[in-house]
């Protein structure tokens, strides 16, 4: 009797095997006991995100609120405050009173992965400060995540789950060769390719099921900030993350397999299947970090901070001329208000000056972080381990490319918020506008921007999957060297 | 001749069986044909080409020049074909130490079926292969090698298949279980399944066999009639040749 092509007997056979093997109930209590491990430190971190971020909303509603009452009160019944305080100032409402931190919701998946938030935090201020001033913020999370680091589902999957797997699958089919069951085996009849997938498939589903249980369970325990119960991306997410995770295991099973068909004992084929996980998850990882630094260095932070310090030093030393000569470029601007003296107008003006004296050093740093960018999607290509690393973080929306997607609203945001609150600190007129602020609404990244990523990702690792498979199968043909007599 | 005549006469036929390993050749033109439902021994020392006609037969190894047929079928040019119509015991029967008996006689039969075997029948088998039924769902780690080599047999059995090759059976085995396998042998021999037994144990082949032959350097020296000798003159015969053979001084 068949089962998907197998056989059911070698399927009943091996789970008879691994149900009485202490070696498979280890593995099993391993995986589940660092699966819900990562689990609760994913869930626990969304949770401090999610709370962090709905108390920032509220935060900066009530200051905008309370600022809009202080400046009604003050308009009415007059008093003394100081203009670095007043909510009528709109460059103090524009860049402290009324700061707006802009939140990039989770997609229910991220507790399977926490991706990198020190380089892609959920979160960013925007104000009438500079971008780059901005940019240099902290991260809103809870200190104990840094020294935990960043022990996700993720991590198990693609560190623990294929050392797992590949202890379950390093004695098969080397055992029954060193016993010299192999020739019984294939006169039995049935076909060695067979017979070897369904001893390999049963071991692959013990890894593959406890995980994917646990992608399941996820977004369902992850708390929603608007109480919606997940929607359709949430569902394609989900199923691409299970894709994610199905196919890079399927490439360590299909690396075993192929390693299995090898005239090998056991202890040759454990040190092989080692090997291999070293060079895949760590060895290639580690040099195509190393090679991407060579061909593309981090653009140096330092350089650009005393690029910026000096720009600025240069436009505060001119002063006021810098705003006359901004406001001869903008004669719509110069109201009978405006002040040469007036501290906040330059304030802005070298801010904006000191901006585009960095904007060339800024592309350049741009360009040189694209062109690392696009050598580094070519080096991932070397690793299913790097592509899956990726992909769970892409579907999972922790991501860069749905980190970039929100960078890109903010920039705009920022630009907004900027051109709503220059004219107003320009002209120096007293401000009320509170209410007429631009708000942030997050707009979710399509899934038609998602999907050809991932499937490019998952294709990746299939081709990898197919040529060990058809390795395997190769060697699966030529019975004599599999059995190792010839 | 017909297949169905020819299937009568030699259901297994090795005609110029020729195979070298490197320096070695281990098969010198052998051949050899075994009549249905009769039992052949072939005896020979260490490297004479007895596990090489075997493996040959089941399609393991292919040989450099010759033919062997098996039920009609050319190994060579069918192996599968062909190792569908034999059962093999090897030297060491391997089975799974955390299965019982009959969890592994299932698992082994099912290897090669395609519908699932009634347990009455698989149990049935491991009777007639001599394992005692308190042993059956024993699990196979606490089995001696006669154990083992009863649910070998028991396999061999379940698969129906009309020839059966036997790697040094008697190998390692108590004189009790030695008899007991003898015993069964000759049971399956009187069903009409046709033998063939690489050994060195002239006493058992004796016992079980109803034609000897005697290889030594890959050539068939000589084929002895076992009724018509007596086993010290058996024993003198088979030193003779190899000795010849080898260029020993007797």
């Amino acid at each position: 009797m068949k089962v998907l092509g197998l056989n059911r007997t070698v399927l009943l056979g091996e789970w008879r095997l691994l149900s009485r093997d202490p070696a498979a109930w280890v593995a099993l209590l391993v995986l589940t006991a660092a699966l819900l491990g990562a689990l609760v430190q994913g869930l626990s971190r969304e949770q401090a995100v999610a709370a962090s971020l709905a108390r920032w909303a509220d935060t900066d509603a009530a200051h905008m609120e309370a600022a809009a009452d202080l400046a009604r009160r003050l308009e009415r019944d007059g008093g003394d405050i100081s203009s670095f305080r007043d909510p009528r100032n709109a460059d103090v409402v524009g860049r402290r009173l009324g700061v707006q931190h802009l939140a990039l919701p989770s997609t229910r998946l991220g507790a399977l992965a926490v991706g990198q938030t020190d380089l892609h935090p959920a979160w960013h201020p925007v104000s009438l400060e500079s971008r780059d001033r901005l940019l240099a913020e902290g991260e809103l999370t809870h200190p104990r995540r840094l020294a935990v680091g960043p022990f996700d589902v993720s991590f198990v999957v693609v560190f623990i789950a294929p050392l797992l797997l590949l202890g379950l699958l390093a004695s098969v089919p080397a055992r029954e060769r060193e016993a010299g069951m192999l020739p019984w085996v294939v006169m039995q009849g049935g076909g060695f390719g067979s017979w070897l997938l369904g001893r390999v498939l049963p071991r692959s589903l013990l890894v593959l099921v406890p995980i994917l249980i646990v992608g399941v369970l996820a977004p369902l325990l992850q708390a929603s900030p608007d109480g919606v119960a997940g929607d359709g991306q949430t569902l394609v997410r989900g199923l691409i993350w299970c894709a994610q995770v199905t196919v890079y295991l399927a490439f360590w099973a299909a690396l075993a397999l192929w390693v299995g068909t090898l005239p090998l004992d056991g202890a040759r084929s454990a040190l092989a299947l080692a090997f291999a996980w070293l060079l895949f998850v760590v060895l290639i990882p580690s040099v195509s970090q190393v090679a991407l630094d060579l061909a593309h260095p981090q653009p140096s932070r330092m350089a650009y901070v005393d690029a910026m310090r000096a720009a600025t030093d240069v436009a505060r030393a001119e002063g006021s001329e810098t705003l006359a000569r901004y406001l001869e470029d903008h004669p719509e601007l110069a109201g009978e208000t405006v002040d040469l003296d007036d501290f906040f107008a330059q304030r802005l003006l070298v801010q904006e000056r000191v901006e585009d004296e960095l904007a060339p050093l800024s592309a350049a740093f741009e360009a040189q972080r694209a062109a690392r960018a696009g050598q580094a999607a070519w080096l991932r290509l070397a690793s299913p381990a790097l592509l899956a690393m990726d992909g769970l973080a892409d579907a999972a929306g922790t991501g860069e490319p749905r980190h970039r997607h929100f960078m890109d609203q903010v920039h705009g945001f920022h630009e907004q918020w900027h051109a709503f609150f220059a004219p107003r600190v320009l002209s120096g007129e007293r401000f009320f506008d509170h209410e007429g602020v631009p708000g942030f609404i997050y707009e979710k990244e399509p899934l038609s921007r998602l999907l050809p990523r991932s499937m490019l990702l998952l294709a990746s690792t299939s081709v990898f999957v197919l040529i060990l498979g058809w390795l395997a199968l190769r060697r699966c043909r030529s019975l004599p060297k599999v059995i190792g007599n010839g | 001749m017909g297949e169905s005549e020819y299937l009568n006469e030699s259901v297994l036929e090795l005609i110029g069986l020729r195979k070298r390993f490197g320096d070695h050749q281990a098969l010198e033109g052998l051949d050899l044909k075994v009549p249905a439902g009769s039992c052949y021994a072939l005896l020979g020392p260490n490297g004479a080409g007895k596990t090489t006609t075997l493996n040959i037969l089941l399609g393991f190894i292919e040989a450099d020049a010759g033919t062997a047929r098996v039920d009609g079928v050319d190994v060579q040019a069918n192996p599968a074909k062909a190792r569908t119509r034999i059962a093999y015991i090897p030297e060491q029967v391997q089975l799974y130490p955390r299965l019982s008996g009959f969890e592994n006689l299932e698992y082994f039969h099912g290897l090669g079926s395609s519908e699932a075997e009634p347990a009455a029948r698989l149990r049935d088998c491991l009777n007639q292969a001599g394992l005692a039924e308190g042993d059956c769902d024993r699990r196979v780690a606490g089995y001696s090698k006669g154990m083992r080599q009863k649910v070998g047999i028991a396999i061999a059995l379940a698969r129906r298949a009309p020839v059966m090759l036997l790697d040094e059976p008697t190998s390692g085995l108590d004189p009790q279980a030695a008899w007991e396998l003898n015993n069964s042998l000759r049971s399956l021999a009187k069903q009409g399944v046709t033998m063939l037994m690489a050994t060195h144990d002239l006493f058992r082949a004796r016992e079980v066999a109803s034609r000897i032959g005697i290889l030594v350097n890959g050539c068939l020296q000589q084929e002895i009639d076992p009724a018509e000798v007596a086993g010290p003159e058996l024993e003198a015969r088979y030193l003779q040749e190899v000795q010849q053979a080898l260029g020993v001084q007797a």
